[in-house]
């Protein structure tokens, strides 16, 4: 048996939709996290790619979650779109897409560093390590992991000494490059090339960390403080899905004429 | 770093590779995961998830749409 999420990915090539699987999946496909519930994409902003993939939902009998209608024009305000759907081997598949991560600003580049094997297309390493500096203190581990396989493990100083999380790796990298490092503007790294103490240097990169988080923090309350009562108008649409069965395709034009308010909370 | 550079580190970690030992950030399974070739890694994630389908909830969890933000924080 194939991942489910990895069948959905070529499902969706199928239909004739530009994406690349992103975050959880993308670091199972490059063989650093065990696990992931749900499946995230990257799409191309285009009206094809969003009516491809609704299309393949749509088969699947999925849901929206509270998120977006899928459309590049709540894609290209840095929205996300959620669904789900159960299978016939009794989990509930979660899909999320959006056309802009965070953290990544070079867009176009996305696409031209994207990963592409066989029938699967995966987001770069380089954006992947960006798009993890998240929240969530647990991504800092996928963070780190990601600079020591691909920057440490492939020779790459940009992604070693980038990203590295911990004391130890990190003054590796600086020993090992020692002129890119002194090009780096992590303080971390800085107080490696002036022989800190180790304290420093961990203190440096607590800092930093925290201030990731933070950043990531500010991004998601800010859009919380404008989406207003969405949620709560979400709720009750979703409500009448479920009572009524309603097609994927019903839900979205349901969808739009609701989050109307999201693009204008953005403007 | 360019494009290309990047792409091609990307390829190889689709590979089968070994991760060092004293690796802080990596459990024995995902040393076990980056032995495998692509096909083994989707193989092994499909069986992750039956097996997580089949075990019993013991956490209450919050409906998904609650615990969603309209900007996702897992992009």
């Amino acid at each position: 048996m194939d991942n489910p999420y990895i069948e959905l990915h070529r499902e969706f090539r199928a239909a004739g939709a530009e994406v690349l699987l992103s975050s959880g999946q993308a670091c199972v496909v490059f063989g650093i996290a065990a696990f992931s519930k749900d499946g995230d994409w990257i799409v191309r902003e285009t009206e094809a790619t969003c009516a491809a993939i609704l299309d393949v939902l749509g088969r699947h009998g999925a849901q929206y979650r509270l998120g977006a209608p899928l459309h590049p024009a709540w894609l290209r305000v840095g929205l996300t779109s959620h669904f789900e759907f159960p299978t016939t081997s009794q989990f509930r598949m979660r899909t999320d897409f959006c056309s802009r991560p965070p953290r990544v600003p070079d867009i176009e580049g996305i696409w031209k560093r994207a990963v592409r094997i066989e029938d699967i297309d995966v987001v770069d390493v380089e954006s992947l390590v960006r798009l993890k500096q998240t929240r969530r203190l647990r991504d800092y581990s996928v963070v780190g992991a990601l600079a020591e396989v691909a920057g440490l493990g492939e020779n790459a100083p940009e992604l070693a000494l980038g990203y590295l999380q911990d004391y130890v790796l990190l003054a590796r990298a600086v020993q090992r490059w020692p002129h890119e490092a002194a090009a780096c503007d992590r303080e971390a790294v800085q107080l490696l090339l002036k022989h800190a103490p180790r304290r420093e240097v961990v203190a440096a990169l607590a800092i930093e960390q925290d201030a990731s988080m933070q950043a990531d923090q500010q991004r998601i309350d800010a859009w919380q403080e404008r989406i207003g009562d969405y949620a709560r108008d979400f709720a009750r649409l979703r409500a009448g899905w479920r009572r009524t069965a309603a097609p994927l395709a019903q839900q979205h034009r349901e969808l739009a004429a609701v989050a109307q308010q999201l693009l204008e909370a953005k403007s | 770093m360019t494009d290309r550079d990047i792409a091609a580190i990307g390829l190889r970690l689709l590979k089968p590779y070994r991760i060092p030992e004293e690796c802080p950030y990596l459990s024995e399974d995902q040393r076990e995961l980056s032995e495998l070739d692509l096909k083994g890694r989707s193989a092994w994630m499909a069986e992750w998830l039956l097996l997580a389908a089949q075990a019993p909830r013991t956490a209450k969890t919050a409906p998904s749409w609650e615990s969603q933000a309209v900007v996702s924080d897992d992009p």
